[in-house]
């Protein structure tokens, strides 16, 4: 099956513009925040996890997932708690992947089913469905009252599975 | 709902072994004493069913607040106040809690070796020295295994970081405490408006749940069980009816004002609605008291002073008012107290060798000092305590048999509490 994935090309540039000027050690502070911002997400800034200013306060999500506060050497944690599972449950970094305007909703917003379902296994846990995967999430789409919806119920189903959790 | 898992015992632990190769070889009983305290519980008053520990991270000046020495040069600026209490004084700063001495417990020869914070309060938390050889469990969890809650909301809260904490060691993952990191926001997630309505989630989680079974197969590992365990304890606790204990905001304005507009006064809020939904054990964590440096300005020393004066005051006062104090026990504690000697940048340095906590409530008696420091707050001077006795001490309060064995994963035995003895002339 092919993909097209053009349409990711101009996510890719602005990503790159957003990191040089993260990046520039001569920029303004404020200049660097305002391009960061344009990858915001209520109050959160969405970039790689290294590319974020550390520690983050508490709370946030990577400090929920155990980032060290680094006031100590080995301070981070990989301990499971319910307040990670509520924020994948229905905290704004799941929001953020489930509306419009994140690059997994426009990539399948107008894409027949079968396609959606591989963009959303292959962004989500990096790998095909097998048979019976793809059918699950075919029932899924075609069963929910509208395509965005079967999608979003998709995308957060395999965003709580331990596969996304854990690496391999 | 399921049980508690046992924790798994081993076939003839070591020590039993050893135990019974002596009585039949040598004639004589090992452990014969530590047998008998393990079935005789310490005193036979009215146990506490929930523990509330405040806990005063980075080190509590001792002289500064239960244990001064006015007239002495170590005293510094903090001023003095007599308590409702005859004989017992308090640093200027605790007025609130002087009017009400007769319900605390002040522990004035606590002793350590720990002047490092890391260590110091994992040590004040389990009642046992970090190894890296296992995790142990701190006393909210211990609370809850030897308990045995059940139910839809956690038996465990921590107001704080959880990075920081011990949690439930080498017990089930579902007993280690769920972290409110900010008392204002409460689980916020939990309680968004464009919330999981209970269909979508179940029929999201069953498609889930379905996807990952081949992962389950790949990978039967503790890390993924754990959070197999957290997802179960998660959805329990979304389709509880209590959590709005979780929601200070729920609370009307009069309450929350004699808390005070501090986050400790709002721990201390949010550890009295959750003891009152039924909560075992509330952790309320305070890390302002490190104070190395000009801590007798008003912003440091004295600001915070205040707010735990105030925050601790209320939530006694609240606590018997709605009749919650003759099964809730308090504690204030802190990894070690503060140098007497001041320091040339007018601060106090760290000074495991003596300092004091607090205990009120369930299952002690109040309206007392147990032990003394020396004249200048050096060292202890009368009926020292470690930090295991301590342990010992809040776990006896509750009722907890802190004279058992229960075995680690790994097979060793470790006790609640630390294997202190708990301090009996405190215990009601």
């Amino acid at each position: 099956m092919n993909l097209d994935l053009s349409g990711r090309k101009p996510d890719l540039d602005a990503a790159r513009e957003a990191y040089d000027a993260y990046t520039d050690s001569q920029a303004p502070r404020a200049l660097r925040k305002r391009s960061l911002d344009r990858f915001g997400y209520q109050g959160l800034v969405l970039a790689r996890a290294s590319e974020l200013p550390a520690p983050l306060p508490l709370g946030h999500f990577l400090r929920q997932f155990g980032q060290s506060d680094r006031e100590t050497i080995d301070g981070g944690r990989t301990v499971a708690t319910v307040p990670q599972i509520l924020a994948m449950f229905n905290g704004p970094i799941t929001h953020a992947m489930l509306e419009r305007g994140s690059a997994i909703a426009e990539q399948i917003a107008d894409k027949p089913p079968g396609e959606a379902v591989d963009v959303i296994f292959l962004t989500i846990l990096s790998r095909r469905p097998d048979a019976e995967d793809r059918s699950l999430a075919l029932e899924a789409i075609e069963t929910a009252e509208d395509a965005a919806t079967g999608h979003g119920n998709v995308i957060w189903a395999l965003l709580n599975t331990r596969e996304f959790l854990f690496v391999q | 709902m399921r049980p508690p898992r046992p924790l798994p015992e081993p076939p003839c632990p070591r020590r039993e072994a050893l135990a019974r190769l002596a009585r039949t070889t040598l004639g004589v009983t090992l452990g014969g004493r530590l047998a008998a305290a393990g079935q005789a519980r310490a005193a036979d008053g009215p146990k506490a069913s929930a523990v509330i520990t405040l806990w005063m991270l980075g080190g509590l000046s001792h002289i500064d607040t239960f244990d001064p020495k006015p007239g002495r040069e170590e005293q510094g600026p903090t001023e003095t106040i007599r308590t409702n209490v005859p004989g017992i004084v308090f640093g200027a700063g605790l007025r609130r809690l002087a009017a009400m001495a007769d319900r605390l417990t002040i522990l004035r020869a606590l002793t350590t070796q720990t002047g490092a914070h890391e260590q110091g309060q994992y040590l004040m938390r389990t009642g046992y020295e970090p190894t890296s050889l296992v995790r142990h469990p701190s006393m909210g969890s211990w609370m809850l295994h030897a308990t045995g809650h059940t139910g839809d909301l956690p038996g465990f809260a921590l107001v704080g970081d959880p990075n920081h904490h011990p949690g439930c060691g080498f017990l089930d993952t579902r007993l280690s405490p769920l972290a409110v990191s900010d008392p204002d926001k409460g689980l916020q997630i939990a309680r968004r408006p464009a919330g999981l309505p209970a269909p979508v989630l179940d029929r999201r989680l069953a498609i889930a749940q379905r996807i990952d079974r081949s992962f389950h197969a790949r990978y039967p590992d503790a890390g993924v069980a754990a959070y197999d365990e957290m997802y179960a304890e998660a959805v329990k606790l979304l389709g509880s009816d209590d959590l709005g204990a979780f929601d200070i905001a729920l609370e009307p304005e009069a309450v929350r004002k004699r808390y005070g507009e501090t986050r400790f006064g709002k721990g201390c809020l949010l550890a009295r609605r959750l003891v009152e939904a039924g909560l075992c054990a509330v952790d309320v964590d305070s890390n302002l008291w490190d104070m190395h440096f000009d801590m007798f300005q008003e912003k440091v020393f004295p600001a915070a002073i205040d707010a735990v004066d105030r925050g601790l005051s209320a939530l006694l006062d609240d606590l018997a008012e709605r009749g919650l104090l003759e099964r809730t026990l308090v504690v204030l504690a802190t990894e070690f107290g503060r140098s007497p000697r001041i320091n040339s940048s007018g601060g106090r340095d760290h000074h495991p060798a003596v300092f004091s906590g607090l205990l009120a409530g369930a299952g002690v008696k109040g309206g007392m000092t147990h032990g003394a420091s020396d004249e200048r707050g050096f060292r202890p001077d009368a009926d020292a305590i470690t930090i295991a006795d301590f342990n010992a001490t809040v776990a006896a309060a509750a009722g907890l048999p802190y004279a058992k064995d229960f075995f680690a994963p790994n097979g060793r035995p470790f006790k609640i509490g630390g294997g202190g003895s708990p301090v009996r002339e405190v215990l009601a």
